[in-house]
């Protein structure tokens, strides 16, 4: 039975960009509260990237609509039941954090354009509002990043509920997915700032940066092993339209894309980078010697592997369904 | 499936409802074939409604679910959702459309469209409440089985078995 | 389609290649008409200079389905000017208040984007798709103007008038007759010749009714009534089977009559014959026949007897390929049953030259078990047009008509009615010249282009022919290779004459104005009669004064009659006891036919051997899905959705012994033609066989939907007529199947 995919690849760079972002911005609050002038780069950096991917993924998820003009109706309650509904309100509340979050990480000479009122008085009245001071602004990202935390946490893993909760549709009905969408957005996100910061320095970043980037990453990926090895065998494991739905990435029409896309591009090469990265900051202790091409390629593939894996699940679980009984 | 989409404006290449054709089953000349119609099942317990972010789709109370078509926003959640294929995406309203049981017509008294004109006699609508209504009394006299029930949706079509062989 | 140019005055008709997407782009482009409310049928209307007429009427108006001939009760639903559904009349016999697939999509015909709109006169080559646009005016006189010059130049049996069973059959043959020609085309003998034949020869009637609700016992051979649905036919025998009766199915495929019944014979085709044989030698010789039934009501027993004497089971065997035991066990238990039991006259049965005595083996086998006008058995029915009285308009009486007919009836076909015809026959003769040559052709609802077997023949005949005029709705194939193309008003537009139905008279009414330029059946032969100089045949000033008068004898007005569609005049008391009378030479069920004996042909049901494929061929079997009707529905965007292409069934075996899979590209190929198309691969068929369903394959670029989609099996088609009944031999053509 041939069925028809009602989500394309509108959906899936939405689900690819959203968690780009949501990653972004985790990593951007983490590396501002683990604090100083050291991470500093990818927190700026991960401010940069966090609002503006799931913006444009956004944009992209109201033109999907069947009708865009009607988008307000998501804000006009929340429907607890579907995590679209609240999906929406995460997205929303992820959104206007990025969007702060960002401007007060802009460069100096811009942030005289950032005022917000000092008094609540002063709301009513635009000209009292004032830039911040400087402690203000590292208050503010504190503050900011710290909501940012839970909020990214949510975004990058409502997108693996809403799938998840369908159980028409067996490939995505595991608990399995909501955590895997979860650290592969997580993973995105680092892997967004990685390839950035290799892209940009001048200098070779401090030890600290790359330490804290390449860790990250590779623990996220390590974990997103450890949820592949469960959904796949469980999958197999459990009733046969679930094993039938598997078969799609053991042996059917997107086993390619899963493994080699996925599994070998966007998890066992990037994991296999960053771990010989890692070694060669904690083996030679003289100097660190990093290798921003690798950084260019690990972080790379990391988005190209994240961007595949959306792409698997959205097409091959729309191919899932029930076995007929017959 | 001609009279259900002319009835409902559904557009051509959609569907409200269906027919499976099973088999032919067996070996030459031991064969067997059988059909199963089907549309929307009007669970008791739908998925489509659990999911929908803003509420378009609804239970009425006497069972029928409904999509309130000024409501969707056409995000197709709901088509995902629906174990039976039963909604389609409609391109011309840009909403989300299913069988509504022809409640336009039920308010008149008059049977669904499907149901009225099947010459092979196989479907038949009414009020499971009442135990004298013709459906209530197939249900009383005959096998049956519903479909997907394992998904926990409570579907309210229910296949009977007439007397005659199945495939 | 993309309508390469159409102006003010020409329209070429042309297929991109892309054709889905230019199929689609123009649908949402506005030109698809169904689902159009009013306003936008004005603009529409307005933008291709058209004026859209009042409405007749909302609401919901009476009428009579068009979409095959079994011509049900519609109720069609009229909302602003539009007609937005169709359901079962429930007051209908034929209907009861349901509709089949096509049936419900009828308004799909009246709306579809690919109606004739204006007349149209060729200005290209014939199949070039080019034509001019002109008015009735211009086209009815060019029309009666060539049609007298062939009158005068060759005689008036130069002009060949054909047409498929329709309501308004006799004012087509009244203009024919006017006209002074004997030829007539009609599609019977591409159906059932056979069984008219037989059946007037046996019982004096030309297909008995049977009764479902009170019988047992049913054989068919054929006759796939779950998908050549005849609406009220179809319900019967679901009720028949849900009741407990037994039916036996003779079929070499199992189709979905097959599927439903108690019992699936596959039998080899053609062999049906053997096999009614062999049950008539087993009730004869076991003296289970109604002795007194026979006694009384019956010629020619000991004939019949005498002949089926030899026709044993083990003999039948061989050639159906029925196990002896089970030909007993079938005899045994139908003569047990009867006469709650009948052999069903089917349509074409095996549609083997044999045929029309297979046709005679099953009628005489309902007579001896005495299975006639008792309950669940054969019944004595009028048919359409028996019992009620209604008016005529007096006319002229017919000039004689000297000339012979061409296609051999009666001269060289004695015993084929006149009104049957052989219709393959007048194509060959228009080939052949004998008797003598043909010159014009005037086609009304039909398509002789698909229709008649062996398609590049009927082609070559259409050029010998100065002048071809095809009356129709869309631009079917024939349409497609006229000379003018009349467009008619469809039949959810029009009146058409008054029709019996059992015992009520029932109407055809418009349930909206005609589209475009498109007229009723009545006033366009009403026109070129005129034009002929033969208005005196016509004499009625318009559809409405037609029913009216034909309505004169009933104590009914025109209005009433329009608003309950239907009228049924009180029954005389005496009328229920009918006489078991027959209408044949003897007055009796003619078991042994005196006119067959006199004519030189066996006069009992006899053993004719039938053709069997060589090694390597299959039968080449045809038949209907319940989606289609003949060559008519295939554009009809509604059950172009539901079925589309018609793949060649094969089994298994066969297709593993060539190396081909389902849904692999084959050719199929018999003696006259070669065609290209996929196979179905299934177990649902003699291992002999192939299987498709016909009407597909159109070559009329005027078929957006339907253009070159599917095969069309008269590309295959080898001409067989049988002798004595001028029935079509389809299924005895041969193929050979290969992979491509």
């Amino acid at each position: 039975m041939t069925h028809e995919y009602h989500w394309g690849w509108l959906i899936v760079n939405y689900l690819f960009l959203a968690g780009v972002s949501a990653g972004a911005m985790a990593t951007s609050g983490l590396a501002n509260y683990l604090g100083g002038r050291k991470l500093e780069n990818i927190g700026r950096i991960g401010a940069y990237v966090a609002p503006f991917p799931v913006l444009i993924g956004t944009g992209l998820l109201i033109f999907d609509l069947g009708r865009p003009e009607r988008a307000w109706r998501l804000f006009a309650g929340v429907h607890w039941t579907s995590p679209m509904s609240i999906g929406s309100w995460l997205l929303t509340g992820f959104i206007v954090i990025s969007l702060l979050y960002f401007l007060l990480w802009l460069p100096e000479k811009y942030q005289r354009f950032v005022r917000v009122p000092h008094r609540l008085k002063d709301m009513r009245h635009l000209r009292r509002w004032r830039p911040l001071n400087p402690t203000q602004n590292r208050q503010g990202k504190l503050i900011l990043g710290g909501l940012g935390l839970p909020v990214s946490v949510g975004v990058g893993m409502y997108t693996g509920v809403l799938l998840g909760a369908i159980p028409a549709r067996p490939f995505w009905n595991t608990p399995m997915v909501a955590q895997l969408f979860l650290f592969s957005a997580m993973s995105t996100g680092v892997g967004s700032i990685l390839f950035i910061r290799s892209l940009l320095s001048e200098d070779h970043g401090t030890k600290a940066e790359h330490m804290l980037l390449n860790s990250m990453d590779s623990v996220l990926i390590v974990f997103e092993i450890f949820m592949i090895i469960p959904f796949l065998l469980h999958q197999t494991l459990s009733t046969w339209s679930h094993k039938e739905a598997v078969q799609l990435i053991m042996g059917g029409q997107y086993t390619l894309h899963f493994w080699l896309g996925v599994v070998v591009l966007g998890i066992l090469t990037p994991l296999g980078i960053e771990i010989f990265e890692l070694w060669n900051l904690v083996a030679k202790k003289h100097e660190p010697r990093v290798h921003l091409n690798l950084g260019l390629v690990s972080g790379g593939l990391v988005i190209v592997g994240g961007f595949i894996l959306r792409y698997v699940f959205v097409y091959a679980g729309q191919v899932s369904h029930f076995l007929p009984h017959y | 499936m001609v009279s259900c989409s002319i009835e409902n404006n559904v557009p051509v290449g959609h569907h409200r409802n269906w027919v499976h054709q099973i088999g032919i089953k067996g070996e030459f000349p031991t064969l067997g074939m059988s059909f199963e119609p089907g549309n929307c099942m009007h669970c008791d317990n739908p998925p489509c409604e659990r999911v929908c972010p803003v509420g378009a789709t609804y239970r009425r109370d006497d069972g029928i679910v409904m999509i309130d078509q000024d409501a969707c926003i056409g995000c197709k959640y709901c088509i995902e959702a629906c174990p039976y294929d039963a909604r389609y995406f409609n391109e011309e309203t840009g909403t989300t459309d299913k069988c509504t049981a022809c409640v336009h017509r039920v308010y008149k008294g008059e049977e669904p469209a499907c149901v009225a004109t099947c010459i092979g006699n196989a479907r038949h609508f009414g009020d499971l409440n009442d135990p004298k209504s013709e459906v209530s009394q197939l249900l009383a006299t005959n096998d049956y089985y519903r479909l997907y029930e394992e998904a926990g949706t409570g579907p309210a079509i229910y296949y009977i078995y007439k007397g005659g062989r199945k495939a | 389609m993309t309508v390469k140019s159409e102006n003010e005055e020409t329209i070429q008709y042309s297929m991109s290649r892309r054709k889905f997407l230019g199929a689609v782009a123009a649908g949402a482009a506005g030109v698809s008409l169904a689902g159009l409310g009013f306003d936008r049928l004005q603009v529409y209307a307005e933008q291709h200079g058209d004026t859209v007429r009042t409405t007749v009427r909302d609401g919901d108006v009476y009428t009579l389905c068009e979409m095959c001939v079994w011509r049900c009760g519609v109720a069609a639903k009229v909302h602003n000017g539009e007609i937005v559904k169709l359901e079962g009349n429930p007051d209908h016999p034929h209907s009861r208040g349901k509709l089949c697939p096509r049936g419900q999509a009828g308004l799909g015909m009246t709306y579809d984007p690919d109606r004739v709109r204006t007349p149209l006169i060729r200005v290209g080559k014939r199949g070039e798709g080019k034509f001019r646009k002109v008015t009735w005016e211009e086209a009815l006189d060019y029309t009666a103007a060539r049609m007298q010059e062939i009158k005068e130049k060759y005689g008036p049996e130069a002009m060949i008038f054909s047409t498929t069973h329709n309501l308004i059959q006799q004012q087509f043959e009244n203009l024919m007759r006017a006209y002074g020609s004997p030829n007539y085309g009609t599609q019977r003998s591409l159906c059932f010749n056979a069984m008219i034949t037989a059946n007037s020869l046996t019982f004096g009637l030309d297909e008995p009714g049977r009764d479902y609700t009170n019988t047992d016992y049913i054989i068919y051979a054929g006759r796939n009534l779950m998908e050549a649905i005849s609406n009220s036919e179809t319900q019967d025998l679901v009720e028949a089977l849900a009741k407990g009766a037994k039916v036996v199915v003779l079929d070499p495929r199992f189709t979905k009559t097959a599927a439903r019944a108690t019992e699936w014979v596959p039998v080899r085709p053609g062999g049906d014959l053997a096999f009614f044989l062999a049950m008539l030698h087993e009730i004869i010789e076991n003296d289970w026949y109604d002795h007194e039934f026979v006694e009384n009501y019956t010629v020619g027993f000991d004939e019949l007897a005498q002949e089926v004497h030899n026709y044993t089971p083990e003999w039948a065997a061989q050639r159906c390929d029925v196990p002896a035991a089970q030909i007993r066990t079938i005899a045994r238990e139908f003569s047990l049953a009867a006469p709650r039991a009948f052999a069903h006259p089917n349509w074409r049965t095996s549609n083997f030259e044999n045929s029309f005595q297979t046709e005679r083996a099953i009628a005489v086998l309902n007579a001896i078990v005495g299975s006639w006008n008792t309950p669940g058995g054969l019944q004595n029915a009028t048919g359409e047009g028996g019992g009620i009285e209604l008016g005529s308009i007096p006319q002229p009486p017919y000039p004689r008509t000297r000339a012979m007919r061409l296609d051999g009836v009666p001269w060289k076909y004695p015993v084929v009615p006149l009104k049957l015809g052989i219709f393959q026959n007048i194509r060959d003769a228009v080939l052949t010249g004998k008797p003598y040559q043909a010159h014009g052709w005037f086609v009304y609802r039909q398509n002789p282009l698909s229709s008649i077997a062996e398609r590049r023949k009927t082609l070559a005949a259409f050029s010998k022919l100065d002048f071809i005029v095809t009356i129709d709705i869309l631009m079917n194939d024939t349409a497609y290779y006229s000379d003018v193309v009349l467009p008619e008003a469809t039949y959810l537009e029009r009146y058409d004459p008054l029709t019996v139905v059992e015992d009520r008279v029932f109407l055809r009414q418009p349930a909206i104005e005609p589209l475009f330029q498109s007229k009723p059946g009545l006033w366009i032969f009403r026109e070129i009669g005129k034009r002929l100089g033969l208005g005196d045949y016509f004499n009625y000033e318009s559809e409405e004064d037609y029913i009216t008068k034909q309505l004169s004898p009933l104590p009914i007005s025109l209005a009433e009659m329009k608003d309950a569609g239907y009228y049924e005049p009180e029954k005389d008391a005496g009328s229920e006891e009918q006489e078991l009378t027959f209408h044949t030479s003897s007055g009796k069920i003619e078991l042994s036919s005196s006119v067959l004996k006199r004519v030189g042909f066996d006069p009992v049901p006899h053993w004719e051997e039938p053709a069997r494929p060589a090694g390597n061929q299959f039968y080449l079997l045809t038949g209907k899905v319940a989606q289609h009707t003949q060559f008519a529905t295939q554009n009809n965007k509604y059950l172009h959705d539901l079925f589309s292409e018609n793949p060649a069934w094969m089994h298994t075996s066969a297709a593993t012994k060539r190396g081909i899979e389902n849904g692999d590209w084959i050719y199929v190929e018999s003696k006259v033609g070669k065609v290209k198309t996929q196979a179905l691969v299934t177990e649902g068929i003699r291992p002999d066989c192939i299987f498709m369903v016909a009407g597909f394959g159109h070559v009329s670029k005027g078929l957006h939907l339907a253009f070159r989609e599917g095969i069309s099996d008269s590309d295959l088609h080898v001409s067989y007529t049988d002798p004595i009944s001028g029935s079509q031999a389809l299924s005895q053509t041969f193929v050979k199947v290969y992979k491509a």
